[in-house]
């Protein structure tokens, strides 16, 4: 039997102070079901996808990015990283994306006309977000916001920082994991913000937005000394993740560790490590809308294991 | 070398010879290299720089009237000759029924400028090289023993500014209103390359913690499609131009820098089967090459890249500019792409992005709110360098996404 997390309570915050709604082993397979962030306006849903969107009440959240509950992994404790296993992702049959005219990229200027917000409600269907009759785009499913509760304070969960958050890295998908540094005990999982499918840098300040079911598992394990922020790891890459203004910040925090990771897990001089990066490094920013901007930057495994 | 004279339009740098028709060459070159390098006229020195024998720039440089600008000049064009020595020699006519123009790396321009002379000009569509100048590497002691000999040919400490671009290049027709399209065709890269990380940039900025010593370099050979990093440790080469240039309408510009113009962009996208569209802004548009990369990582964090000399084979169209278009376009086989840069890099990140709003409304008929959702999805953006002046965004979306939203 599969333990499950509904998606009731809902948090906004990632906080050490959330009482925990499920308890899971580490290593134990189950399941979070993620709500849709808050949708567009009634009017702007095509009449044929209306019952299917209001059976995933997309005007029952009230901030963005809501967590499913928090996950307590049982003998977690500050010291160890957990590392989040995505093994499927099943998404909700109809998702949204909202550009609310207004951002950290288009910021919305004393001129600007155009009658905003633009939405669209988008039927997803047979592995393709059906974008219009000419366009069916393959779906890249990822889970946008996996968060531990930080040491000191509750954070909303729009942001990103040193304890994950609000991250929208397109990797964070089945098959890949995401390690976190534990900070209290039980490391206290938020797990939420479904997208269908998001283009680098989320220009518009939502991806398709969907609900979705999540099926993962927490691993332990000691925590890596020269580590202070979030790690990815997929079959073909590993990365860093960093975050700041300007971008520039969220890249070199992103870089360093990379750097520092090579240095103690491949035993690379950190100027060897530089300068192979500077010549086979996969960086960008996966969003520049979120409070602080993510960058990504990465290196593909077949290259490490000829080193 | 095979003209006996000076050209007239030079004569004025002997406006006290009695009959500069008189002079002979290469019989008098040492005393036309002396008057033509001294005198207050560039054009003339880089005439002098092409076409004058390595003997008479050599007597140049013992002259104490040489000045230190011209003595740079000297020696870029004598380790230019040498490099361009090394690759084999252009097909005569007599072997080919159509020869290829070829831009030698000399002389190596180090602005992009409306007022550098043209030194080759083509016609639109008409396939023409460039061999480019690697950049200055690090020390000799870094060079592993059996690359010095290529190292040496390929490479020279001569060239005292980084970017040079070789030559500028004059398209016929080219006027203000136009947009070349700089289409490269093939490279053939040099064998040898490297990179170093000079203990500061913008990136990994130097602290007054930071070790003094952290410089690092390393020297690679480049052979069968692979820089060779160390020891049973090869990577696949992405040949690219790191810069292609216009020049600006008003000024002189480093070539080091990225702007509307285009110029040290530092893009990976853009090798063969790429093209890049650039606004021109002065007769001729005056187009500067350089910067061949054999590999770059996203960012080019170290501050360089693989860095080497290359053979690069491509041709220069001519179209309307687009009303909408203000900063350039690269197109490839998958993708269009734009370019932004700036500073902070979400500056850069807006600027492609807007770019790219505005081609889809152009030329696909997507309102700017549809274009930004539908990019909100399928957007493909990075920084490709962010340790240049300003750092360089590219946005692009695939043509496969776009050929089914044309109506």
């Amino acid at each position: 039997m599969i333990q499950r997390q509904g998606d009731s309570p809902l948090y906004y915050e990632t906080s050490p102070h959330n009482p925990p709604t499920l308890r899971v082993a580490p290593g134990e397979t189950f399941e979070v079901v993620t709500h849709m962030s808050r949708g567009p306006d009634l009017s702007l849903v095509p009449p044929d996808l209306r019952e299917a969107w209001l059976s995933y009440e997309p005007y029952e959240v009230e901030r963005g990015n809501p967590s499913s509950g928090a996950i307590w992994v049982e003998g977690a404790e500050p010291g160890m990283a957990v590392e989040v296993a995505i093994e499927a992702l099943e998404l909700a049959p109809v998702g949204y994306t909202i550009f609310a005219g207004d951002n950290l990229l288009f910021p919305r200027t004393p001129v600007t006309t155009s009658d905003l917000p633009a939405a669209r409600v988008v039927p997803i269907r047979d592995g393709h977000v059906i974008w219009c009759e000419r366009l069916a785009i393959p779906v890249q499913p990822m889970v946008g916001m996996v968060g531990v509760a930080p040491a000191h304070e509750a954070q909303s969960n729009l942001r990103v920082g040193e304890w994950g958050g609000n991250m929208d890295v397109q990797e964070v998908a089945p098959g890949a994991a995401v390690r976190l540094r534990v900070n209290v005990p039980g490391a206290l999982l938020h797990i939420g913000d479904v997208h269908a499918i998001q283009g680098d840098g989320e220009i518009g300040g939502s991806a398709i937005e969907t609900a979705g079911t999540i099926r993962l598992r927490a691993e332990l394990t000691d925590l890596p000394a020269e580590m202070t922020w979030p790690r990815i790891v997929t079959p073909e890459r590993i990365m860093t993740v960093g975050s700041g203004r300007p971008a520039e910040r969220a890249l070199r925090i992103a870089a360093s560790e990379l750097i520092r990771w090579l240095h103690a897990d491949y035993g690379i001089e950190p100027q060897e490590a530089l300068l192979l990066l500077s010549q086979v490094l996969e960086a960008r920013a996966t969003q520049v809308v979120n409070p602080t901007i993510t960058y990504v930057a990465g290196i593909r495994r077949e290259i490490l294991r000829s080193l | 070398m095979e003209s006996k004279g000076v050209p007239k339009r030079f004569w004025k740098s002997f406006w006290n010879h009695p009959d500069p028709a008189l002079l002979c060459l290469p019989e008098d070159a040492d005393y036309v290299a002396g008057r033509m390098f001294n005198g207050p006229w560039p054009d003339a020195a880089i005439w002098a720089s092409v076409h004058l024998p390595d003997s008479a720039l050599e007597y140049c440089l013992t002259l104490r009237s040489t000045k230190l600008h011209t003595r740079d000049l000297i020696l870029n064009a004598l380790a230019a000759r040498r490099r361009s020595r090394s690759y084999p020699e252009e097909p005569s006519s007599s072997e080919s029924r159509k020869v290829i123009q070829r831009q030698g790396p000399s002389p190596l321009y180090f602005e992009a400028s409306p007022e550098n002379p043209p030194t080759l000009r083509v016609a639109p569509g008409e396939t023409f090289e460039v061999l480019t100048q690697m950049n200055v590497g690090p020390d000799p002691s870094v060079v592993p023993p059996d690359l010095r000999d290529d190292w040496a040919r390929y490479h020279s400490y001569a060239v005292e500014r980084p970017n040079p671009s070789s030559g500028a290049i004059w398209v016929e027709g080219a006027e203000p209103g136009h947009a070349v399209e700089v289409v490269i065709e093939e490279m053939e890269l040099a064998p040898v390359g490297y990179s170093a990380f000079r203990g500061d940039n913008y990136l990994f900025p130097r602290t007054p913690v930071t070790d003094r010593d952290t410089i690092a370099a390393k020297v690679v050979r480049i052979r069968d499609g692979h820089v060779l990093w160390d020891e049973g440790f090869a990577l696949p080469v992405q040949p690219m131009v790191g810069m292609v240039a216009v020049a600006p309408a008003h000024e002189a510009q480093s070539t080091v820098r990225v702007a509307d113009w285009g110029g040290n962009m530092d893009i990976q996208e853009l090798g063969p089967g790429a093209a890049v569209r650039l606004s021109v802004n002065v007769p001729g548009a005056l187009v500067h090459i350089g910067d061949v990369h054999a590999l770059q990582g996203d960012g080019e964090i170290a501050g360089s890249a693989v860095e080497t000399s290359a053979v690069v084979r491509l041709r220069i169209e001519l179209a309307d500019r687009p009303a909408e278009m203000t900063w350039p376009r690269i197109v490839t086989p998958e993708r269009i792409m734009t370019v932004g840069s700036g500073r902070p890099a979400e500056r850069a990140f807006r600027i492609a992005a807007g770019e790219l709003v505005r081609w889809l409304g152009a030329d696909y008929h997507l309102s700017p709110e549809e274009a930004v959702l539908l990019l909100g999805q399928v957007l493909e953006a990075r920084a490709t360098q962010v340790v240049n002046p300003t750092i360089t965004y590219v946005a692009g979306v695939r043509r496969e996404i776009l050929r089914r939203l044309r109506r």
